[in-house]
């Protein structure tokens, strides 16, 4: 009798530790899924905020620097001061960053709230809050023949959306969304 | 004797401890599934939400492009484009990536016409307006079906007359008691002198462009007036500095007048009824009415083309050059200086003077277009109130009117002189003369696409 307590105590401890294991992962994924999908949400209304700005003004006011860190969005900032921008998985898919003194888009987004700045910002939303970083690059359409403008037909908005978590939880990687914008009439 | 043993546990609890938490135990594992499932499931959902915001992003990508690539590859009533040429069949790119595993893929149509149906919308005609419909689908990381973005963009062909208004690529003078109920545009002076009148106001391109009398003490020294104010005032809403996009001011030649090779001058005479007192020189393009001399030119329903190198109607007499009912008549005056060379030296000019008139029974000035290729001069002088009903269209020429003339339509010229009585008037008809060059495309409506909708350019 007392060994078959033993063994059903046993048996019930090692199931309720899986369980409050178990959850706990399906907490952290839940809550993974819930920064991503407001990750998501952000970038798709910066792209949207970014789309309405006068074309001429849509430019980095200044040239953002490179960050050592793989989860900074600036860390795909060209080193050497070539002010290009790594768009693309491949070290060549790089464009020219668009930097006019008078561009809206700024460099970084420090101390920028997104409730009052178009551009990069810091965003807030709920018990979630992370920044937004905004990069405007000149695009070439290699494709469309000896009729178009040699370069700089475009400009690529890109959009890279981090979120801030605590110590010791799992950081997402940057959502990133980019569109090409013509000039227009 | 039976004893009774209470210390004995009944039969039917041996064993039962472990089973129950065995079920117990299913019963976790099934909840931890459950709970475990779910959160996969919120995981996956939100990749792909992800995903196809990307994807959205990428779509508008493939719609921007195809609008800019129809811009600069202007294709004609017939064609469509793919990726980089105008095309009559095949009318899509290949997908093309936008780097981040993002890829767009676009078709375009052939212009629309009246009834069919794009981004929801059933099309209706636009006046010398060219309509397509453009279908993009945005794919990020293959997660399907992508997302599918529809527009319709238009292109209306340039107008002749982007001013509304006298346009004097170097010059415009208003001298004497002249009211211009119209936008007077110049990329260098624009005078006023007399009494002049500026009702609507004027615009300049810098850095050439002034306009004389300057407001302040200048102005106050003569008699010239902006929107009906004058003196030492300004009236800043209607003294306009042109945009930098919007200078200088620009008036090409249609290519698609007429020449001396490509004309209907063989009409003259024939279907088009001269009569009275001219002189017709065939061969040199020279033609005087003078008199009683009358020429009709035109036939209704369409566009007829003339070309001259010298038309005067005077000096003398009052010679009549009618526009047929119905008709659409374009003039061009050919330009001395223009190799290889078929006008002789000191022609090159259209004159009305004295008592002659033109009639243009339309009232239309749309009717009737006047086009230069050298310097001129046009001079409509003397009318003793006759008016004329035209589209003077002259960027090298000089154009004078002058007398108590009255003028409807509008007028591009290099230099440009309104004087002593001239009545002007503006006319929106006007709208309908273009240059034949597609403005580009622009979007005139949009819509998102039910997922999973069309094999390829549906919506």
């Amino acid at each position: 009798m007392v060994v078959e307590v033993l063994i059903a105590a046993l048996v019930l401890t090692v199931g309720v530790l899986g369980l409050i294991g178990a959850f706990d992962s399906a907490r952290k994924l839940t809550l993974l899924s819930e920064r991503r999908t407001a990750m998501a949400h952000r970038a798709q209304l910066e792209i949207e905020r970014l789309q309405v700005i006068p074309y001429s003004e849509l430019a980095m006011a200044s040239a953002p620097t490179h960050s050592t860190e793989a989860n900074n969005p600036d860390y795909y900032v060209k080193e050497g001061g070539t002010n290009e921008y790594q768009y693309g998985a491949a070290g060549t898919e790089a464009e020219t960053l668009a930097i006019e003194g008078t561009g809206a888009v700024s460099a970084t987004p420090t101390g920028r709230s997104c409730a009052e700045k178009v551009g990069a910002c810091e965003w807030k939303d709920g018990l979630l809050s992370g920044n937004v970083y905004d990069f405007v690059t000149w695009h070439t359409d290699k494709n469309c023949g000896a009729k178009c403008p040699a370069a700089e037909n475009y400009k690529r908005l890109t959009v890279a959306v981090t979120v801030k978590v605590p110590a010791g939880n799992h950081e997402p990687t940057p959502v990133r969304v980019s569109t090409l914008l013509a000039k227009p009439n | 004797m039976r004893h009774l043993n209470f210390k004995r546990r009944p039969a039917g609890e041996a064993g039962f401890v472990l089973p129950s938490a065995i079920i117990v135990l299913f019963v976790i594992t099934l909840l931890t599934g459950a709970a475990i499932a779910v959160a996969v499931q919120t995981s996956t959902s939100t990749t792909r939400d992800s995903n196809v915001k990307a994807e959205l992003a990428a779509a508008e990508a493939g719609l921007q492009v195809a609008s800019y690539r129809m811009s600069q590859l202007k294709p004609g009533e017939t064609q469509c484009i793919n990726g980089s040429e105008a095309v009559t069949s095949s009318c899509n790119n290949s997908p093309e990536s936008l780097g981040n595993s993002a890829t767009f893929q676009y078709w375009t149509t052939l212009p629309l016409k009246a009834g069919e149906k794009c981004a929801g919308r059933t099309v209706e005609t636009i006046s010398v307006t060219t309509q397509r419909c453009v279908t993009s689908e945005g794919l990020v990381n293959s997660v399907k079906p992508g997302v599918r973005l529809q527009t319709r963009v238009t292109s209306a062909e340039e107008s002749l007359f982007s001013v509304k208004g006298v346009v004097g690529l170097k010059k415009v003078l208003v001298s004497g008691s002249v009211e211009v109920p119209a936008v007077v545009a110049s990329n260098g002076e624009i005078l006023g002198g007399g009494s002049a009148n500026f009702a609507r106001g004027f615009e300049i391109c810098p850095p050439e462009g002034k306009f004389k009398p300057a407001a302040g003490v200048e102005r106050n020294a003569s008699g010239v007036k902006i929107g009906g104010v004058g003196g030492m005032l300004s009236n800043p809403p209607l003294e306009k500095t042109r945009s930098a996009s919007e200078c200088p001011i620009k008036a090409p030649l249609p290519s698609t007048h007429a020449t001396a090779a490509s004309n209907e001058d063989s009409r003259i005479g024939v279907a088009d009824k001269l009569e009275g007192t001219f002189t017709w020189n065939e061969a040199k393009y020279e033609l005087n009415l003078k008199g009683t001399g009358k020429l009709t030119l035109g036939e209704s329903g369409r566009t007829t083309k003339y070309f001259f190198c010298n038309l005067t109607l005077g000096p003398k007499g009052e010679a009549k050059l009618k526009i047929a009912v119905g008709a659409k008549v374009e003039i061009f005056i050919g330009s001395p200086e223009e190799t290889p060379k078929v006008c002789a030296a000191g022609t090159g000019t259209f004159e009305i003077a004295g008592g002659s008139n033109v009639e243009n029974e339309a009232k239309n000035p749309a009717a009737l277009l006047i086009e230069m290729g050298g310097k001129g001069p046009f001079t409509f002088t003397n009318g003793g109130g006759k008016t004329l009903e035209a589209s003077i269209y002259a960027p090298n020429a000089q154009v004078h009117m002058e007398g108590g003339v009255k003028f409807k339509g509008g007028i591009v010229g290099e230099e440009v002189f309104l004087e002593n009585g001239t009545n002007y008037e503006w006319s929106e008809e006007l709208a309908s003369l273009t240059n034949g060059n597609p403005t580009p495309y622009g979007r005139k409506a949009w819509e998102q696409c039910t997922p999973g909708s069309g094999a390829s350019e549906g919506c």
